[in-house]
């Protein structure tokens, strides 16, 4: 707010509309003084003229009276013979000849008119000419000789005196005319004034409305500044872009926003055609929504309505507010929100795939696991069966095909485990590169020959925590899909191992990406093929279980391919196109404080060994009871079986030392194989202990810690195999 | 000696002869003498008369109606004072050397010879004789020098105007107080 002080500020244009109104008030006041001083004057000047105009009326009147009065003593020194009272007579008659001529005097003094001047003047003439013929007639009444004066008199004296009364009729008619005719020019003059003075106000009372007027506009004007100023404010804090249109599409308001979204400021806005300042307008659905509001009178709203803003194509949520005589849009930027939200989406949705596929996992874990108890058990009876069974007896190719089938179904089991993520049995540290290159004579005779198969590695890898024969079973996969890819057809299968970090921001692109990225970076291992690419929708499915595009296939392979990635903590990236070819990118953590497991080498001792005393089993499992059972009988052992853990335990508190060994299972109800075992070794440290169990040895080895006297035996297992581990443990 | 009598008898004295003194010079005012008592009696004639000196012969026929018209045409018209009246007698010694009788008697004879047309016209005033004079052309009268006004015109008579020391027509004032 600028804090300097405006004319248009409140107190200030108070002041002055007061001042300008005092000023037209004073101005109206003194012409309402002047006309009633100007018509004063006339009055007064009318009065005058009324005055002057009765005075000499009332001098004629006065003058005929005086003439009569010359004339009639002079008729009355006619009628007496005494001189003395015609002396006085005639006295009497000069005395009203010199009061009339002092009247015509007095007349004559002040300004007549011609015509009245003229008459005066003629009176005067036979007022002389009678006064002479006057004199006459008295010499002769005064000497005596009557009948001259009669004569003269009637011959002369009355004819003149005629002459003078007439001539002061005439004066006197003019008199009356020039006071009518002054009187009427005062009138005149006054209502000339009038006019004159009733223009002046009105001409003053016009300035003084048009000063108001100003005043008034100028106020409102400033009242509508300001009320601008603040709906100009109002309209600028709204956070978003506000656009007001005519009936005619005509933008009339362009707040900032508006400019800032649309590119446009609101000089070159306003004035002009909205389509004309967003071309895109017309091209979407918004003109029909502005004008069904308007001929329904009702707002409406528009999500993500589509607006290409130069070159790049952005989302608006559009609010569209009728009023008589337009619209008023606002235009609410949601391309932002638009994408978090798809992102969210994406996000919800890798997370639910994970979910899923986590929940998949859980359940193929669980499957195996029960389905390695029964192969075991199958598995388990198949060798005994052997051991009984005598050479050449054509029972043997029916277990021989029971074995292999178990067989089969055991190393489904362990790809359900590894996309479980369980499967992980046989860690060490070891090199990517260095995986890749022992399997590298595999993987050329996995594919076929119209296909260049080749390998690179791109700087030093530090070495990774793997299960290298999971890792393998990626990378066989991996190939062999990317080949089936190609078909037929020549084409190029890469093999890329290098060293990189991950980005957390780039999450979205990977199909797996760990909670915690290593800061030590990755090792990954990229497999890109020349092929014909998938489709967004195969993409979103591959990694589903039993979900597979080929005729014979499982749909196990990219499952068990995420589950292992999964398991050792790494990320997955899938780059895929229709016609483009694939790539596969398995990031799996580099880890140089990863303690390697001694993966127990697959010897194979002698058949024929065996031993003596007594073996706790303790496996919940009835079949594997069994099978176990059978398997140390067949190999010089008395056994003692369990239930579960806590049975186990009671039997093998009772007589800790009779046991030559305990095998026991991890998985069990009431307590587990880790409390069962932990403590056994308690009241018997020294004990030899083998686990039993379908999950990894890295996993048990993890709980139970490393100890020389225990072994791990992985379902499903065969009498070899726990002749070889009771060997190594007893020996 | 009283204080009285030292102050207020000398002042009564002075007073006494003021008073004395004051009473000698009005009676010696009050008292007439021969050489003072005459006053000119002037002859008046209207202003448009062309007639400015006439001798006492003229002015006798005039009055005696000898003499009808003036130089300049108009008919003579004689005023006289009312019988008794100084200025009559005064006019009736000089002019006419008449009595009263013979004046009468005198122009009753004129008239009937027609030698004029009546006797002179009669004023009691002397305002009356200067108005009439006024008032006619023709006319002549007599009025005292001290009552001499503007509206007349004085006739010399033997060429000497009225306040020469010869005029002949004087008026005696003695006669005049004695009579009234």
């Amino acid at each position: 707010m600028n804090p300097t002080r405006h004319w248009s500020d409140r107190p200030l244009r108070r002041l002055g509309v007061t001042a300008m109104l005092t000023a037209v008030a004073l101005s109206v006041g003194a012409v309402g003084v002047f006309v009633i001083r100007r018509v004063a004057q006339l009055n007064y000047v009318a009065e005058q003229v009324h005055r002057q105009s009765m005075l000499d009326l009332h001098r004629i009147g006065e003058l005929q009276y005086e003439i009569q009065e010359a004339r009639r003593t002079v008729l009355y020194a006619l009628g007496t013979v005494d001189s003395n009272q015609q002396v006085v007579y005639a006295d009497q008659s000069r005395a009203a000849e010199a009061a009339a001529t002092r009247l015509t005097e007095q007349l004559l003094q002040h300004t007549l008119p011609a015509a009245a001047a003229a008459t005066t003047r003629e009176f005067q003439r036979r007022w002389r000419q009678y006064l002479n013929t006057r004199d006459e007639v008295l010499a002769s009444i005064l000497e005596g000789d009557t009948q001259a004066a009669i004569d003269l008199d009637l011959k002369t004296g009355v004819p003149e005196f005629n002459g003078v009364r007439e001539s002061l009729l005439q004066l006197k008619e003019v008199l009356r005319r020039d006071a009518d005719r002054r009187l009427e020019q005062v009138h005149q003059v006054t209502d000339r004034s009038l006019y004159q003075l009733g223009a002046t106000l009105a001409v003053t009372l016009l300035v003084a409305s048009g000063a108001v007027s100003m005043v008034l506009r100028y106020s409102r004007r400033a009242a509508e500044q300001d009320s601008e100023q603040r709906m100009r404010e109002v309209v600028e804090s709204v956070s978003e872009a506000m656009v007001v249109l005519d009936s005619s599409g005509v933008i009339t308001l362009w707040n900032k926003h508006a400019a800032a979204q649309f590119g446009a400021d609101a000089r070159s806005a306003v004035g002009h055609q909205f389509r004309d300042v967003i071309p895109a307008f017309s091209s979407t659905a918004l003109p029909a929504v502005i004008a069904s509001a308007q001929a329904e009178r009702k707002p409406a709203n528009l999500t993500d309505l589509p607006l290409k803003i130069g070159a790049e194509q952005r989302f608006y949520e559009v609010r569209v507010f009728p009023w008589e005589n337009g619209v008023t849009l606002f235009f609410n930027d949601t391309t932002e929100r638009k994408q978090a939200e798809e992102s969210r989406h994406a996000l919800e949705k890798k997370l639910l795939e994970s979910q899923k596929l986590e929940s998949l996992g859980v359940l193929a874990g669980g499957i195996a696991h029960d389905f390695n108890n029964l192969l075991t058990a199958i598995l388990g009876n198949t060798s005994l069966a052997t051991l009984d069974l005598p050479a050449g007896s054509p029972v043997n190719a029916y277990v021989t095909n029971i074995e292999t089938a178990a067989k089969e179904a055991s190393s489904l089991c362990r790809q359900m485990l590894a996309y479980a993520g369980r499967g992980r049995f046989l860690v060490q540290t070891t090199d990517l590169p260095g995986v890749v290159e022992e399997l590298k004579q595999l993987l050329r005779v996995s594919v076929p020959k119209t296909i260049d198969l080749r390998f690179e590695t791109i700087g030093t890898v530090p070495p990774s925590t793997l299960d290298t024969t999971q890792i393998k079973q990626v990378l066989l996969n991996l190939v062999i899909n990317a080949a089936e890819a190609i078909g037929e057809k020549p084409g190029v299968i890469s093999v890329r191992t290098f060293l990189c970090k991950l980005n957390p921001g780039s999450a979205e692109e990977f199909v797996l990406f760990p909670e915690q990225t290593s800061k030590a970076g990755y090792a990954c291992v990229e497999v890109s093929d020349s092929g014909c690419g998938m489709s967004r929708e195969t993409q979103a499915r591959i990694f589903d279980p039993f979900f597979t595009t080929k005729f014979t296939g499982r749909g196990l392979g990219l499952a068990a391919v995420l589950g292992i990635i999964r398991g050792h903590g790494g990320a997955l990236k899938l780059v895929s196109a229709p016609g483009a070819g694939t790539t596969f990118s398995c990031y799996f953590p580099v880890d140089e404080s990863a303690v390697p497991v001694v993966p127990s080498t697959p010897s194979h001792p002698p058949c024929d060994w065996s031993s003596s005393g007594d073996i706790l089993v303790v496996d919940d499992e009835a079949h594997v009871r069994f099978v176990l059972t059978g398997m140390l009988k067949s190999l010089g052992f008395r056994t003692v079986t369990a239930n579960d853990g806590e049975e186990g335990l009671q039997i093998f508190k009772e007589r800790p030392q009779q046991f030559s060994a305990v095998v026991v299972d991890i998985t069990m109800p009431r307590r587990d194989g880790h409390s069962t075992l932990a403590e056994m070794l308690r009241v018997r440290p020294d004990l030899p202990a083998l686990i039993v169990s379908g999950f990894s040895e890295q996993e048990v080895s993890q709980r139970l810690g490393a100890r020389a006297r225990t072994a791990f035996l992985q379902k499903p297992f065969e009498l070899a195999d726990v002749r070889e581990k009771l060997q190594a443990l007893l020996s | 000696m009283d204080l009285h009598v030292l102050i207020f008898r000398p002042l009564a004295l002075l007073i006494g002869c003021i008073g004395l003194t004051l009473g000698v010079s009005r009676a010696s005012a009050d008292t007439p003498t021969s050489s003072s008592t005459t006053e000119p009696l002037v002859f008046i004639v209207h202003r448009s008369n062309p007639a400015d000196n006439l001798s006492l012969q003229d002015l006798k026929k005039l009055f005696r109606g000898e003499r009808r018209k003036w130089a300049h045409g108009r008919n003579v018209t004689l005023v006289m004072r009312e019988p008794g009246a100084p200025e009559r007698n005064s006019v009736l010694e000089h002019v006419y050397a008449m009595d009263d009788a013979e004046f009468a008697k005198y122009f009753l004879h004129a008239a009937f010879v027609g030698q004029v047309s009546g006797p002179p016209k009669q004023l009691n005033s002397s305002v009356g004789m200067l108005k009439f004079v006024f008032n006619v052309p023709g006319a002549i009268g007599y009025v005292r020098a001290s009552e001499l006004d503007d509206s007349v015109k004085p006739i010399q008579i033997n060429g000497l105007p009225h306040q020469h020391p010869d005029y002949p027509v004087r008026l005696a004032l003695m006669d005049e107080e004695s009579t009234e």
